[in-house]
């Protein structure tokens, strides 16, 4: 047969590139795993006919170094070697621990409560895409506020957990994902731990005053305030100085102006509450239109000295002013001097000022009739 | 069964044995292991094994110049090497033994020990 007598010419390349794959080996370890694998390629070929097919040099160089105890190359292989001298440090570090009764029982209570450190892992995925996505959120939310992030966070701890049990990992890249990510997950949840003192206190002090803010607008100091002090009752004056009663008051927003405000009005009450059991007068809100209490109407009626256990025998009564009468409005320059044929309309009040009888000091008239409808 | 995985603990033995009669050369061993129903065994994983079974004294080896080709490299077992085949022959049987008798069907399940039990 020609195969003997004229060995194959790509045999002694193949052998030439096994060598270049071994070229970090010391020069006589190599020419001694290498001393006759020509030959040994020449008989193989010879045997497999041509069925013959040269292995991969690099595959075959590795097989080599596996099988003779030699260290892997440097650079392209050094991966592999990393990982199980991590792996044989950890297993040798698992032995030791085991070798106490006391650090066996930790230990399997550590293994125990790895499903909490999956839904931790799941947890600082959440925040770490909430760190990544800053420049676009323009804030750090550690809860989330909205429906889609919470779905994010399910699904994320979902994944770890799932990560956890050695599912959900399509391909061995994805334990190198996975290795990655529990590496950054780690630094995520220190840094999530070391913030959470500062940031929790923040957090749920906003959170209280948000619920505040939101159940009492300003509750400070519920009902009429002025400069801080509560408003007990509102007494009116026409402009001639002369105390007018059951006005009804509006603000600019349409609302009635009441000294209870939202608090009294909500709660129904038929007494200022405010005042009740304070020793002062108490003022009780007007009869509106189906029993309800009505409290924009001025000045309220008050009974002195009322508590909460007599409020509903006490009998309120119109209270005195404080002041009988009052000066007069003086006259105004008058703003609009076309329409003015009001003067008939308030005869009193132009008499007591007399200097202009163009004048018309007399708007209070007008809001009260508008606003009545 | 994977069983490149299984031959890769007990290849050391397998190539003493096959080089205990006789003496021969890397694909000549190849030869052997796979006439003796190791078929899958990689002609490197050989060759690196009989170099790595040298280098650690239980094999020695000669050239042999072959006429028109490349010289050959024999490898012969010596005394190391059948104290070292003896050793493993044993462990094997012991192991054969002990595996063979889990995995047997027709055998009742005994209250068999935990691994690290009675630590």
């Amino acid at each position: 047969m020609n195969a003997t007598t004229e060995p194959r010419a790509d045999i002694p390349a193949f052998a030439a590139a096994v060598r270049t794959e071994l070229s970090d080996l010391p020069a006589d370890e190599v020419d001694d795993l290498l001393d006759g694998l020509e030959a040994d390629l020449a008989d193989q070929a010879e045997d497999s006919g041509e069925a013959f097919v040269l292995p991969d040099a690099a595959t075959y160089a590795a097989e080599l170094r596996a099988a003779a105890g030699l260290p892997e190359r440097n650079g392209r292989a050094a991966k592999v070697p990393v990982r199980d001298r991590l792996e044989r440090t950890r297993r040798a570090a698992a032995t030791r621990i085991r070798s106490s009764r006391f650090g066996s029982q930790t230990l399997d209570l550590l293994v125990s409560l790895r499903p909490v450190w999956w839904i931790a892992r799941g947890a600082a995925f959440y925040l770490l895409l909430v760190f990544l996505t800053v420049p676009f959120t323009g804030g750090v939310d550690y809860v989330p506020t909205n429906v889609v992030a919470w779905a994010i966070l399910a699904a994320l701890v979902l994944l770890s957990i799932q990560w956890g049990r050695g599912m959900w990992l399509p391909h061995r890249w994805g334990r190198g994902v996975r290795g990655v990510l529990n590496v950054v997950a780690t630094i995520v949840a220190a840094i999530a731990l070391i913030a959470a003192p500062t940031v929790l206190p923040q957090y749920f002090s906003s959170q209280a005053y948000a619920n505040y803010a939101v159940a009492y607008p300003d509750n400070s100091q519920p009902g009429l305030v002025l400069d801080g002090q509560r408003v007990r009752n509102i007494f009116a004056y026409d402009a001639a100085g002369n105390p007018i009663k059951d006005v009804q008051l509006y603000t600019d927003q349409g609302t009635q102006l009441t000294t209870v405000g939202s608090e009294g009005l909500a709660n129904g009450w038929w007494w200022d509450e405010y005042f009740l059991g304070g020793g002062g007068p108490v003022t009780s809100a007007y009869q509106g239109t189906g029993r309800s209490p009505l409290w924009n109407v001025f000045p309220l009626r008050e009974s002195v000295g009322v508590s909460s256990w007599d409020v509903n025998s006490a009998i309120p009564v119109e209270p005195k002013e404080p002041f009988a009468h009052v000066p007069a409005v003086p006259a105004q320059p008058d703003p609009n001097p076309e329409t003015s044929p009001a003067p008939s309309a308030t005869p009193g009040a132009d008499a007591t000022t007399g200097t202009s009888p163009d004048a018309t000091p007399a708007p209070e008239p007008t809001p009260v009739t508008e606003a009545t409808p | 069964m994977d069983t490149t995985q299984l031959l890769k603990g007990v290849l050391d033995a397998a190539v003493l044995a096959v080089v205990q009669h006789e003496d021969a050369y890397g694909y000549d061993i190849v030869r052997r292991l796979r006439d003796a129903g190791l078929g899958e065994v990689g002609d490197a994983s050989v060759y690196g094994t009989l170099r790595r079974l040298y280098s650690a004294g239980s094999l020695s080896s000669y050239v042999v110049p072959s006429d028109g080709g490349p010289h050959r490299k024999y490898y012969a077992i010596n005394p190391q090497g059948r104290a070292a085949l003896d050793a493993q022959r044993e462990d094997w049987a012991a192991f054969s033994l002990a595996l063979s008798t889990l995995l047997d069907a027709s055998r009742k399940p005994a209250a068999l020990r935990t691994i690290g039990e009675g630590r």
